[in-house]
């Protein structure tokens, strides 16, 4: 145990002391820090991740040499961004409205019910994690599976790859399987422990993440009402302990688009934009649709770029953002053309068929109709609840988020609009099969990314008091 | 103001501690299910006696009476790295019996190999 989390914790470390050293120091000590760590899940997942598939990739298997290389690499990191200094040109406006004593009563319930949610969750996490250690159907025919491959198979891992077991999605990208078979080569077993963290890790860091982001930015009640919405929805947490890879790809949609915030509000520092282009990528390298999102992410930062700063910017900044995701696109196309197998649902396709589905206008209303009524099951009803607190409490007053928000929903839209016309030209059979089994967890990739856009849109208590 | 403002916030506080409540007393995880710690003991204790008859690398085949895909994967989740391929159950290819662990799962040869 103590070896796996040894495992985790260095590259998160080094993760938490960059976007420390990347800091403008200022707002709320705790919620600074709560960021820092949640962003340093993350990038030290994600890399640590990444470099091992480059590692397999480079040298066969992993052994002994990864953990000499990777500890000299977190040691050096470590004490490099302990001791550099830089300095940060911060934008002098204070982003959080003021306390107002009215709301404290409020803002302390908030906090009680949000720590009992932490607490049921955990249990839930505790309790699901003794009755199916290995998580629930796609984590063991899918990525603990894949994870598998990876440790076992020695040198031959790239086994794994092929049709024969097509079920499995040989072709999905291996950041979730990567960092599981990482922690069992440190380990020098296969534990369960290990997925069963990695999971844990990335939904907690979902919630810590949305509640300093929107803490930070539109005041402390709001953000924790953001966490408890978030940890209050059931699905959620049922599907962070089931161990797939939708949880830390909504987590990664997320974690850059928060970034991408704190840049325009905080500190115009290309560096922010450059590490929220990095964890785009790994949302490329975490699931087949992360590359769908990453592409949203960039044409909607590069159209409020446009539309806010001009051209000049907009090239300057999406520069450094592309510059961050590169990399793992580099290590996603290497990926998909020497390794994967075909996809699935494009192998399937041919243009007949495809045509005759995308002219078929009762399919446009049966997949509507189904994304209405996924859409309405998550929480159950959080939606229409959450529609009748924007009711009750208004639109947020300060205008300074309105082109950040409206970037959040351009990504949602996007992210929508793709998922349908997957549906739309899908190959399966039935469509409503494919929906059925899939929709729910698409939706809940974009849950945290939906809060973050609706709390930072609608005013918060301290606003609706003055 | 005030009041709209407290009764949205409860309203969230409310929906928030519903799922809560669930994460207590829903009971799917308690599913005697594929997922099952003993469900996935059971079958690799099962497979684990014929594990010699196996090769450590390459493709091996799969067929079986029930159909169960379930149990097709999880053969598949205890077997890797081996490739476990379902085969066509209805018009079985010929083969020899090689061994029989004696509850329900055997290793066959297959003759044209």
């Amino acid at each position: 145990m103590v070896v796996v989390l040894l495992a985790l914790i260095g590259p998160i470390g080094v993760g938490y002391l960059l976007v420390r050293w990347l800091w403008p120091e200022r707002g709320s000590l705790w919620f600074t820090s709560l960021f820092q760590v949640c962003l340093g899940v993350g990038l030290g997942l994600g890399a640590s991740s990444a470099g091992f598939f480059v590692w397999l990739t480079l040298f066969g298997s992993a052994g002994r040499g990864l953990a000499i290389v990777e500890s000299i690499l977190v040691g050096g990191l470590c004490l490099a961004l302990l001791f550099a200094r830089r300095q940060i040109k911060v934008i002098p406006e204070t982003v959080a409205p003021s306390d107002q004593p009215a709301t404290w009563r409020l803002r302390r319930l908030a906090v009680v019910v949000l720590v009992v949610l932490v607490l049921c969750s955990l249990f839930r996490f505790v309790v699901a994690a003794s009755r199916s250690p290995h998580g629930d159907w796609d984590a063991w025919a899918i990525w603990n599976l894949r994870a598998r491959f990876l440790y076992r198979g020695g040198d031959s891992w790239r086994d794994t790859f092929t049709n024969a077991i097509a079920w499995s999605h040989p072709d999905y990208p291996l950041l979730v399987p990567g960092a599981t078979a990482r922690c069992w080569y440190y380990a020098g077993e296969e534990t369960t422990l290990a997925p069963q963290v990695v999971a844990g890790l990335f939904t907690l860091a979902t919630v810590g993440l949305l509640i300093a982001t929107v803490g930070a930015l539109r005041g402390r009640t709001q953000g924790y009402l953001a966490g408890i919405v978030l940890l209050g929805t059931f699905s959620f947490v049922e599907l962070g302990h089931a161990q797939y890879a939708d949880v830390p790809l909504g987590y990664l949609l997320l974690a850059s688009l928060s970034l991408l915030i704190v840049h325009d509000h905080l500190a115009r520092e290309s560096w922010l934009a450059l590490l929220a282009g990095l964890l785009a990528g790994f949302a490329a390298w975490t699931k087949n649709e992360g590359a769908l999102l990453a592409a949203a992410l960039f044409v909607s930062r590069a159209a409020l770029l446009l539309w806010t700063s001009g051209w000049r910017t907009c090239l300057r900044e999406m520069l450094a953002f592309a510059l961050g995701l590169l990399p793992l696109a580099a290590l996603l196309a290497g990926f998909k053309l020497w390794l994967a197998p075909a996809n699935d649902l494009l192998a399937g396709q041919d243009w007949s068929t495809t045509l005759a589905k995308l002219a078929d206008g009762q399919r446009y209303l049966l997949i509507l109709s189904q994304f209405a009524q996924f859409l309405l099951n998550i929480g159950p009803y959080a939606i229409p609840l959450l529609i009748l607190y924007c009711l009750l409490l208004g639109r947020a007053r300060d205008p300074r988020h309105r082109a950040s928000i409206a970037q959040v929903w351009l990504i949602l839209a996007l992210a929508l609009a793709g998922y349908f016309v997957v549906y739309l030209t899908t190959p399966w059979e039935s469509v409503l099969s494919h929906i059925q089994t899939s929709l729910d967890r698409l939706l809940l990739q974009l849950w945290p990314t939906f809060l973050l856009a609706f709390f930072l849109g609608v005013a918060s208590p301290e606003e609706a008091h003055r | 103001m005030q009041s709209r403002t407290t009764i949205g916030i409860v309203l969230l506080l409310v929906l928030g501690l519903a799922g809560g409540f669930r994460c207590l007393t829903d009971t799917s995880v308690f599913d005697h299910d594929y997922r099952h710690r003993a469900a996935l003991v059971r079958r690799a204790e099962r497979l684990d006696s014929l594990r010699s008859q196996l090769p450590e690398r390459g493709v091996i085949g799969y067929r079986s009476t029930t159909g169960d895909t379930g149990e097709y994967y999880m053969t598949q989740y205890i077997l890797a790295p081996l490739i476990v391929v379902e085969q066509d159950s209805i018009t079985p290819a010929p083969c020899i019996l090689l061994s029989d662990s004696g509850h329900g799962v055997s290793v066959h040869h297959a003759e044209d190999d």
